[in-house]
């Protein structure tokens, strides 16, 4: 079987930058940074870029391109073995993630297609989303839609399917966002937005929370840890610079973010004071993204075209960050001997049947979404524990084609010191946070956000991966030799 | 907006957006060398 290929090193940079850009850097990290201090956020958020995301992806990068094998595979292989069972929690994580992230991208897809026909402003805004999300076929239906599409394009292969995709959708995305960024800037009242955005007040920095929401948004926008890097390395057509390639991956994600921060503050300050800013931001993800964006577009020059430009971005943004997902499962099942075609079919199958209680029940999404939100943040010190036992004498000699200096040594301070603490760090701060959201029932396994469903949920999935280690191990080796 | 959001604001874009231009730039640069016929980038082929 031909292994697949980008055609050239542009095609894997637009892919992986559009792994890494998803929905998150649209409407997370405005609204995280409008929660956290405003401009002082973006001093720890850039630290945290090359603290947390870009050494993982250095990692992923490298070992991808030397291996050519899936997660697990790569796992199995650099582990001998016994470590087989983390590359298949990264794996299951992640897919866990897309079983949800499929819903998601529907409702940008709905949205996209409901500005375009003019609904989006038919119905008051709270109602449209309440009608839509609550009580309707349609988040189904367009869940299966974007399944569907993601199979035809995964069909047609690395070059003609997933880079060609991103090859367009990309610079389209990054253009309607700036052209959006020209005109919030332009709007009258811009200029208590960029003030917030780019206020100079840098006491904010000595809160705690600000440092751990940075640190928060820089794992889970980029992409670092969840696997994709490393497929996506897998389909290099010449060995490339996994450090070059990285910092163009991260610094190409959080130039999103911050176009997308000039889309979305300006563009509310220019309606709403600082209170009813703030006010927003505490409604979510999803509310500010579907309710009281849709409610402002209807009140500019222009909201419907602005709209259909927002919402096409949102959509194209999602799209190609599930891709990658979709991708980092035919790669395991390539490994366990499916043919693509196969592998694509079986897939499409499973997502659509895991997806549907997403889709069909929101507080299920939002369980799924803590659950394996959290963690990545495992994924992250799984690859650092990979790298311990790996070494950095062997991953400098076999893995990254550049000669040890000044860099070894921080990043290896970096990848066995700084991950794990930040791990460390991470989790418990969410999981007290946990507590203090629900203190009766934090520790219930069956409770939307809590402790207990998270340790519950990771404890099943650990629990039979450590048990088919050995032979599944066992069996990649066989197929591998 | 205050002179020192000016001057902060242009830092952050400065430093995200050149920094993202400059790996780009620098990566399709060995891009189009690597098109020359017979000239090697010092890179190895897998295949």
């Amino acid at each position: 079987m031909t292994r697949p290929l980008f055609s050239n090193r542009y095609g894997l940079i637009v892919a992986l930058i559009g792994m890494a850009v998803g929905t998150g850097n649209i409407w997370r990290f405005p609204r995280v940074m409008a929660q956290n201090g405003g401009g002082a956020f973006f001093i720890p958020w850039f630290l945290f870029l090359f603290l947390w995301s870009v050494p993982l992806l250095i990692v992923e990068f490298s070992i991808g391109q030397k291996l050519r094998r899936s997660v697990v595979g790569s796992f199995a292989q650099l582990s001998g073995g016994r470590l087989t069972w983390m590359g298949g929690f990264i794996v299951l994580c992640t897919l866990g993630i897309m079983f949800y992230y499929s819903v998601v991208t529907g409702w940008c897809l709905y949205y996209m297609l409901q500005s375009l026909s003019g609904g989006i402003f038919a119905t008051d805004s709270q109602l449209l989303w309440k009608r839509f999300s609550a009580h309707s076929p349609y988040p189904f239906y367009a869940h299966l839609i974007c399944i569907a599409l993601i199979m035809a394009v995964a069909v047609r292969g690395v070059e003609k399917g997933i880079e060609r995709l991103n090859r367009w959708m990309i610079p389209v995305m990054t253009f309607i966002l700036a052209a959006l960024a020209f005109y919030t800037v332009s709007l009258p009242g811009k200029e208590a937005g960029l003030s917030f955005v780019f206020n100079t007040d840098f006491s904010k920095l000595l809160n705690y929370r600000v440092w751990l929401e940075a640190l928060t948004q820089s794992a889970w926008s980029t992409g670092a840890g969840w696997g994709l890097a490393l497929t996506y390395a897998g389909y290099t057509r010449r060995q490339e610079n996994p450090v070059l390639t990285s910092f163009t991956t991260g610094l190409g994600n959080n130039s999103i973010e911050l176009i997308a921060a000039f889309v979305i503050m300006p563009a509310l300050f220019s309606f709403f004071p600082l209170a009813e800013v703030l006010k927003l931001a505490q409604s979510g993800n999803t509310g500010l993204t579907f309710i009281a964006l849709p409610g402002l577009f209807e009140q500019v020059p222009a909201g419907r075209l602005l709209a259909i430009s927002f919402f096409s971005a949102l959509f194209f943004a999602a799209f190609t960050s599930l891709l990658a997902m979709f991708e980092m499962g035919i790669s395991f099942l390539a490994d366990l001997g499916f043919g693509r075609r196969h592998a694509i079919l079986f897939l499409g199958l499973i997502h659509a049947g895991a997806g549907t209680f997403s889709a069909l029940n929101p507080s299920f999404l939002d369980n799924q979404d803590w659950v394996w939100g959290v963690g990545l943040l495992i994924n992250g010190f799984f690859y650092a524990y990979l790298m311990r036992h790996i070494g950095i004498e062997t991953f400098y000699r076999d893995f990254m084609p550049l000669k040890a200096g000044l860099h070894r040594f921080v990043f290896e301070k970096i990848i066995f010191l700084l991950i794990p603490l930040e791990f460390a760090a991470l989790l418990m701060w969410w999981f007290f946070q946990s507590a203090a959201w629900d203190p009766e029932r934090w520790w219930h396994p069956f409770s939307g956000l809590s402790v207990g469903t998270c340790l519950f949920q990771w404890g099943i999935v650990i629990s039979l991966l450590l048990l088919v280690n050995r032979p599944l191990a066992e069996y990649l080796e066989k197929r591998r030799s | 907006m205050s002179l020192s959001s000016y001057v902060y604001m242009l830092m952050v874009c400065a430093f995200v957006w050149g920094g993202f231009l400059i790996c780009l730039g620098l990566n399709l640069k060995n891009q189009t060398r690597e098109k020359k016929p017979g000239q090697s980038d010092g890179t190895v082929d897998v295949n």
